[in-house]
């Protein structure tokens, strides 16, 4: 068995104290403008729990055009894990609801660890704006 | 939490001597995700998946070598019992030898995909392939039904569920050997071939009802876990080096990045790179293989022979999707009775526990066979004994055996034990 200085196990719980104190996204309900300020995108998980790994879950998705009011083209939703180099295992049902919102079926992040989730947004004249979120998964 | 600094964290807290007192908030939480087992999930693609009577039926045939083409090879002949519902070769022996390792049939009823490249999406359809596959049993799905309706008992049993089996009595209009892809097959009317796979498909239904009561069995794993979740930890369930290697499992090895929950797997697909067990022979292609074989199925889950294809359980195997970091991937194996099922790997690579964690720490031989691959491994650079804990912790896994009654061929069948 192996010991470690009194100094690494506290360094140790300093860390674990900084990580859980940055802490903070759960994937739920949450809103965030596209990069270039364009559109306002906000998803709500259509069940109360935070996402969790290898779990199926849906979310309802709204885009708000902060600059005007021309519905969207398109919209598109993506997750990758970037230090793992792949994405979902799951190819999600969109389904528009209306101009503004679409019903995302059939999402699965199926590994714990670091996703980045990416809204596209396609506008009316076929230009993309992406917003992007960071959740971790235990 | 930043996921390094989590790594960080957690090897700091676990290097301390023993895991005496409280267990660290994230092991706990670990151990609790990943113990007990449920009940499967329901499976509405097959209306008979819980059937008493289908159970019965499906027990039978998965132990009838008659459904083989030399009457001699039986789902047990691989899936054997006494060896954990495996066989224990590295490769499986049927009617040749194949390029797979056998997995165990216990708690299949829980994965997501079935076979390693997840070619197909339901129990059901699973047990079709092998039948006719000539690797395995070379069987023919007009044999396997013309042999049903000749033998009463099986008849009998059959027509309990599903309603009478088809006629074949005419040789014409059903020829001996015909299933897809043969002459014969392709001589028949359309109707007939629908008749005959109908009730192929429902063999397969059968076979599935049985399969869904063969779980894992409880572990000495769970019953620690069951100690921990009433408030009183009882670690001489357990050994300390079990504990230990849990410990390591679920943080610092990083094992738990795959092998989570309550089968100890993602129930999706990684490449390890291992190396190949033929350094002679092509790469196997895994999951880049399965994946389109499981889009040409005709049955898949919400394919025509499917009893619910609009399910959400049809529609979500439907939406999977296969990128290129998958070409060379292989499904997660679960971990619960893996000590009762080596050789390891899908090629039966490792003969034991040990040489599976030498490579884990390691990665000595590993291929990297294209620049998609996955990036999830590192050597993690454990010394023996931590080696040695991660070994008991798996040691742990091992489940009781299912009741006597589901290890034989049922009563009044008249069917050999193997
Ligand atoms: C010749 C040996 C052999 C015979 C006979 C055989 N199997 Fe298998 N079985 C295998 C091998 C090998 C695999 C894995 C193949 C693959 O993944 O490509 C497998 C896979 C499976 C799986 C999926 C396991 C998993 O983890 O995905 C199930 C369930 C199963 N077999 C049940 C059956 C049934 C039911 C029968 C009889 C109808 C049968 N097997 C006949 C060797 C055999
Ligand atoms: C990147 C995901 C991943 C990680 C991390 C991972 N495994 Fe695996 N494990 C797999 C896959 C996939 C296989 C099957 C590979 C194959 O056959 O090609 C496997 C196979 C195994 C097997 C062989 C099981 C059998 O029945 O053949 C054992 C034992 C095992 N892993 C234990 C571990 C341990 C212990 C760790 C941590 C040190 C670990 N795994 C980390 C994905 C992973």
């Amino acid at each position: 068995m192996q010991f470690v200085s009194a100094k690494a196990l506290l360094i140790g719980m300093a860390l674990l104290l900084a990580g859980c104190a940055s802490t903070g996204h759960s994937g739920l309900n949450q809103s965030n403008v596209t990069e270039d300020g364009r559109y306002r995108v906000t998803w709500r998980k259509t069940t109360p729990e935070a996402i969790k790994a290898n779990e199926y879950f849906e979310m309802f998705v709204e885009v708000d055009d902060l600059r005007g009011n021309s519905p969207p083209q398109d919209f598109r939703f993506d997750a990758t894990m970037p230090a793992h180099r792949h994405g979902m295992n799951t190819v999600v049902n969109a389904t528009r609801t209306d101009d503004s919102t679409w019903q995302l079926q059939d999402l699965n992040l199926h590994m714990p660890g670091e996703w980045v989730m990416t809204f596209d947004v396609t506008d009316e004249n076929g230009v993309l704006h992406r917003a992007s979120e960071t959740v971790i998964l235990e | 939490m930043n996921r390094d600094m989590f790594t960080i964290a957690i090897c700091c807290l676990l290097v301390a001597p023993t895991l005496a007192g409280e267990l660290p908030a994230p092991i706990k939480r670990s151990a609790l995700a990943s113990s007990p087992v449920p009940p499967p999930p329901a499976n509405p693609t097959n209306r008979v998946a819980d059937d008493p009577a289908a159970r019965q039926f499906g027990q039978a045939l998965f132990f009838d070598p008659n459904l083989s083409s030399n009457k001699e090879v039986s789902c047990a002949t691989c899936h054997d019992p006494a060896l954990g519902f495996a066989d224990g070769k590295p490769l499986a022996e049927g009617l040749k030898t194949g390029s797979i390792n056998t997995p165990t049939v216990l708690g299949t009823a829980h994965h997501r995909w079935l076979f390693l490249d997840g070619r197909a999406d339901t129990l059901w359809s699973q047990a079709l392939g092998p039948i006719e596959s000539d690797l395995e049993m070379g069987g023919a799905r007009t044999d396997v039904v013309r042999y049903l309706a000749a033998t009463p008992k099986l008849a009998e049993a059959y027509a309990a569920v599903f309603g009478p089996l088809p006629d074949v009595s005419n040789q014409q209009r059903f020829p001996d050997g015909a299933r897809p892809g043969t002459p014969q097959w392709e001589s028949m009317a359309e109707q007939d071939r629908a008749s005959i796979t109908q009730a192929y498909a429902n063999l397969g239904k059968a076979i599935e009802a049985y399969e869904r009561q063969l779980e894992p069995g409880e572990s000495n794993f769970d019953r620690w876990v069951a100690s921990i979740r009433s408030g009183t930890r009882d670690d001489a369930i357990m050994t300390g080096a079990a504990i230990r290697g849990f410990a390591l499992f679920a943080g610092d090895a990083g094992c738990m990045q795959c092998h989570f929950g309550p089968m100890l797997s993602d129930l999706e697909f990684h490449d390890l790179g291992l190396p190949p067990s033929d350094p002679a022979a092509a790469p196997m292609p895994g999951r880049g293989a399965g994946f389109p074989l499981l889009r040409a199925s005709e049955f898949r889950a919400d394919g025509p022979w499917s009893d619910a294809p609009k399910s959400t359980k049809a529609r979500r195997a439907a939406s999977a999707r296969i990128g290129p970091e998958h070409w060379g991937s292989f499904r997660t194996p679960s971990l619960r009775n893996v000590a009762a099922t080596a050789p390891y790997m899908h090629s039966g690579q490792f003969a034991r526990i040990s040489d599976v964690l030498r490579f884990y720490n390691t990665l000595e031989g590993q291929v990297r066979r294209h620049h998609h691959a996955e990036a999830v491994l590192v050597p993690l650079e454990l010394n023996a004994s931590q080696l040695l804990d991660i070994e008991a912790f798996l040691d742990s896994l091992t489940g009781d055996r299912p009741p006597n009654s589901l290890c034989v061929p049922p009563e009044g069948f008249g069917i050999p034990k193997p």
